[in-house]
């Protein structure tokens, strides 16, 4: 029995990962790289994904190797019942306890690496964080600055008029 | 990038400016309302998906891969998580709103400036629409509104006036506004206001105006809320009314036309919304009561699993029941939060708990005390009635409680105190309680002996349950004895005591002494009750004494109980002072109480008399000589009997004299001059004619009677042949009267 292809990634920091083909599939980007450039044994280049957040995400495309990938044509403004769907299974949950930094880290990769699953995944975590919150607890969340004056707060709370509207 | 809508924006803090990148046209906005952004046209034919995270702009080497490759740029001053979320691409900015919920989306818009710019542009219109699909059987937004005014409606409980920051609002959901109590009297004006022409005035508009917009914007009646009093939004109102007035006849009708379809409309969309509101409301609830129910029953398993008790909960507990009842899940996280502060109030009540349970046990052991007390009180005191004040003389509880062989019973934490245990404290108990009786009774035979020195509240304080020192070496039976001694000496007849208070009955024995004592003067100690109690003087010994020799009852051997007899109905001794005709059986006490009020009336007549002879005969001439009175009750001077026991046939023949007599007494023998003894009055009423004696001084004589009976009355008293035209006088009424006639 053959053993399974296998491609080596590159991360920024020249770190390089040996996957097998399948699992590196799981990103859009790599899988048109693969068609466009051919099999062959130089390392993809991924300048955008550092080595830590590369092993998250190819940690994430080895359990996931088996789904069925989502249909490239869907538009996603358009799939309502995706966008209710907040809930994240349970292995996925534990995947995505990391810090925040590492969060919007691995939702840049997914988004980067074209992995719509996982950048759904990252999407629906920080949205599960902001919900429920008030703005002064979102705002301690994420580190915002309330940079409205209470005039323009009172102002903006009762117009809520479209920008193109004012 | 995996979702482009063919837009990019570019936001820079250094500058506060964003850069909208738009292949369509897109409306700007003609007067910014707050600090704006430049907008510019987007560069067609840019590829947006070289985005590069992590780059930094200085890296870059032109413009168009700036824009290109930071969507979103953050000065990294602040640093932070902030710079994480702002630094995200819009496209992925958008995607995580997309999973908010309306009331989510608004929020986080309200954290800045810039997150309000990116959502509140018809751009991202789509997400609103998205989040607002999202919430089931929601009614579509309504024209009139966009999605963020419809959001701030439904969800938002902010009244909607600039600076108000009140949040108990309610909404018209026919003017699409939120108003608090008092920012909602200025803002709608009721029918009524609108009726007087100062409130038109008021609003600016001529009278046709008004009549004619009127009706489109009552929401009183449209919505049929009557909750509100007041259904008119003035400012809607008024610019209805400014634009009707402005208008060409044929455009007014046109605009009317409108109204009333606007009308219609706000109606439709309002009843929609205020159901989906109200089931909103009503679901709201029934979620908070599960979560709470789902919290507290996770919470109740979780302590009892760590052997709490349920008894140890403590639901009264402001600061349990807000941890413990919360419409929050509960999270190991929260959980490890809350343990311990719940562990420390659990301790508290659990501590309050068996504190208070180990205060109930001992009151329960008291009282428990107390019955077995109580109880060999009254077996020691054998007092012949029950009465449940009885207690309340007793020695005090507290003394009881005291002793060393009670101590141990009262301090051994036990649930009660059983029979078994008391049996073998009882007899100290039933020693106390010998020593206290028998200085009681001690007392009361003081008290007839008329040592009054000795009396308990001034011999001994009044603490009649102090047990007396130098009698500690007593034994019980010799006690017993001396009670046996005493109660006997105290149960003769001869044994009569007298209360101090004129309204009771004078004369008791023992124990109804104690009785008395109880019930009429309510004594809460002994002491107490012995005050109230007085022997006879020497004048009353000697009465008793005759009357029982007269009665032929020997003085030093007849109990009480043989001649004061507790049925009315078995009275045997008849007065052998009164006439016979009127005479009353009596037993011994009443016959002491007749003895001794008639005595009392002769020394008061005597009194009157001497004092002013004059006055108190206001029919006599001054110095003539005055009526005779006499004591025909005197049971010191004559020797004449005092009383008799008749026998059966005897008193038979007594009761029909007497009952002849009354019918005699009907009959006046001065009928003829002056009439029957009963007439009817003039005023309408039956009186008796009835006479009063004339020879007893002024309000001495007796109560007005019949003809027979003043004359009785004037043989017995005044020792004459009655005179009944000269002696007596006729009369109706009469009030005081004191004679016992």
């Amino acid at each position: 029995m053959s053993a399974a292809p296998q491609v080596t990634l590159e991360s920024s920091d020249g770190e390089k990962f040996k996957v097998d083909k399948e699992v590196a599939e799981r990103s859009v980007l790599i899988k048109n790289m693969i068609e466009d450039v051919g099999e062959s044994d130089n390392p993809i280049p991924l300048p955008n994904v550092n080595a830590s957040v590369l092993k998250k995400v190819l940690e994430y495309c080895e359990h996931h190797r088996g789904d069925p990938l989502p249909a490239a044509d869907a538009d996603p403004s358009n799939d309502d019942n995706r966008k209710r769907a907040t809930e994240i299974s349970d292995w996925d949950q534990k995947f995505i306890q990391v810090d925040q930094e590492m969060l919007f880290e691995i939702i840049l990769a997914a988004n980067y690496m074209d992995i719509k699953p996982l950048l759904d995944v990252g999407c629906k975590t920080v949205a599960n964080m902001i919900k429920g919150k008030t703005p002064e607890e979102i705002r301690k969340l994420f580190n915002i600055v309330n940079d409205f004056t209470p005039e323009e707060e009172a102002q903006i709370k009762k117009e809520n008029e479209w920008a193109e509207d004012r | 990038m995996v979702t482009t809508r063919g837009k990019k924006i570019k936001f820079d803090l250094d500058t506060s400016e964003v850069e909208f990148d738009d292949e369509r046209d897109v409306e700007r906005p003609a007067k910014p309302a707050l600090k704006r952004r430049k907008t510019k046209k987007s560069k067609s034919g840019e590829e947006d998906s070289a985005f590069t995270p992590g780059s930094s702009p200085g890296k870059r080497k032109g413009k168009a891969t700036l824009i290109q490759n930071q969507l979103i740029t953050r000065r990294s001053g602040r640093g932070g998580k902030l710079r994480d979320l702002m630094n995200m691409p819009v496209d992925i900015f958008t995607e995580i709103c997309s999973y908010l919920e309306p009331h989510d989306l608004r929020r986080l818009a309200l954290t800045s400036k810039r997150l309000w710019d990116i959502l509140m542009t018809k751009e991202v219109r789509h997400i609103w629409k998205t989040a607002l699909t999202s919430v089931p059987d929601l009614p579509e937004c309504p024209t009139d509104l966009n999605e963020p005014q419809y959001v701030c409606l439904l969800y938002s409980s902010e009244c909607y006036t600039i600076g108000c920051t009140s949040r108990g609002t309610k909404a018209d959901w026919f003017h699409r506004v939120r108003f608090c109590s008092t920012c909602y009297q200025p803002k709608m004006t009721g029918e009524w206001t609108l009726r007087h022409s100062w409130s038109r005035v008021e609003l600016g508009l001529k009278d046709r105006t008004l009549s004619q917009i009127q009706e489109y914007f009552n929401s009183r009646h449209a919505m049929r809320s009557y909750s509100f009093r007041r259904g008119y939004y003035v400012e809607a109102l008024k610019k209805a009314g400014t634009k009707y007035e402005a208008l060409s006849e044929e455009e007014a009708e046109k605009y009317l036309s409108s109204l009333k379809e606007r009308r219609e409309y706000r109606i439709e969309t309002g009843r929609a919304m205020r159901e989906w509101k109200n089931r909103q409301l009503s679901s709201r609830a029934d979620d908070i009561a599960a979560e709470k129910g789902a919290r507290l029953e996770s919470i109740e398993a979780k302590l009892l699993e760590m052997g709490w008790e349920r008894e140890d909960f403590p639901m009264s507990n402001k600061e349990f029941k807000d941890l413990v009842l919360k419409d929050q899940k509960l999270t190991p996280k929260i959980w490890q939060n809350i343990r311990w502060k719940l562990e420390s109030l659990l301790e508290t009540s659990r501590n309050e708990r068996l504190e208070g349970e180990k205060r109930q046990r001992r009151r329960n052991r008291e009282s428990a005390i107390c019955n077995f007390y109580r109880q060999i009180v009254r077996e020691t005191m054998g007092l012949p009635f029950k009465h449940s004040r009885v207690g309340s003389i007793l020695p005090a509880i507290e003394d009881i409680l005291a002793l060393p062989s009670i101590k141990p019973l009262l301090e051994a934490d036990t649930e009660t105190v059983t029979e078994g245990q008391w049996i073998e404290v009882a007899a100290d108990v039933r020693y106390i309680v010998v020593k206290w009786w028998r200085d009681t009774l001690e007392r009361l035979v003081q008290i007839l002996e008329h040592d009054t020195a000795a009396r308990p509240n001034e011999a001994n304080n009044g603490d009649e349950g102090t047990v007396n020192s130098n009698s500690e070496n007593e034994t019980e039976e010799a006690i017993l004895g001396s009670i046996e001694a005493l109660s006997t000496k105290l149960s003769y007849a001869t044994s009569v005591f007298g209360c101090t208070d004129p309204h009771h009955k004078k004369m008791f024995w023992f124990p109804h002494n104690i009785k008395h004592g109880l019930s009429c003067h309510s004594c809460s100690s002994m002491s107490e009750l012995l005050d109230q109690l007085r022997p006879l003087d020497s004048n009353g010994q000697h009465l008793v004494q005759r009357l029982l020799a007269d009665l032929e009852l020997d003085p030093e051997t007849v109990r009480s109980s043989e001649v004061v007899l507790e049925d009315q109905n078995q009275k045997k001794f008849l007065c052998t002072r009164c006439d016979e005709s009127v005479a009353r059986y009596m037993d011994l006490n009443d016959l002491i109480e007749h003895y001794l009020d008639h005595q009392k009336w002769f020394d008061d007549v005597k009194k009157a008399v001497r004092d002013s002879p004059d006055s108190c005969y206001p029919f006599q001439a001054v110095n003539s000589e005055l009526p005779k009175i006499v004591n025909d009750h005197d049971w010191v001077s004559h020797d004449a009997l005092l009383a008799r026991q008749d026998n059966k046939e005897r008193k038979e023949a007594v009761l029909k004299l007497q009952r002849s007599f009354r019918r005699e007494e009907l009959t006046d023998p001065l009928s003829e001059t002056e009439g029957s003894d009963s007439v009817w009055s003039m005023l309408g009423g039956f009186v008796r004619r009835e006479r009063t004696c004339m020879l007893c001084p002024t309000s001495y004589s007796p109560h007005p009677c019949s003809t027979r009976r003043i004359e009785l009355h004037i043989r017995s008293k005044h020792d004459k042949v009655p005179d009944l035209k000269n002696d007596t006088t006729l009369e109706i009424f009469s009030l005081s009267n004191p004679c016992p006639s």
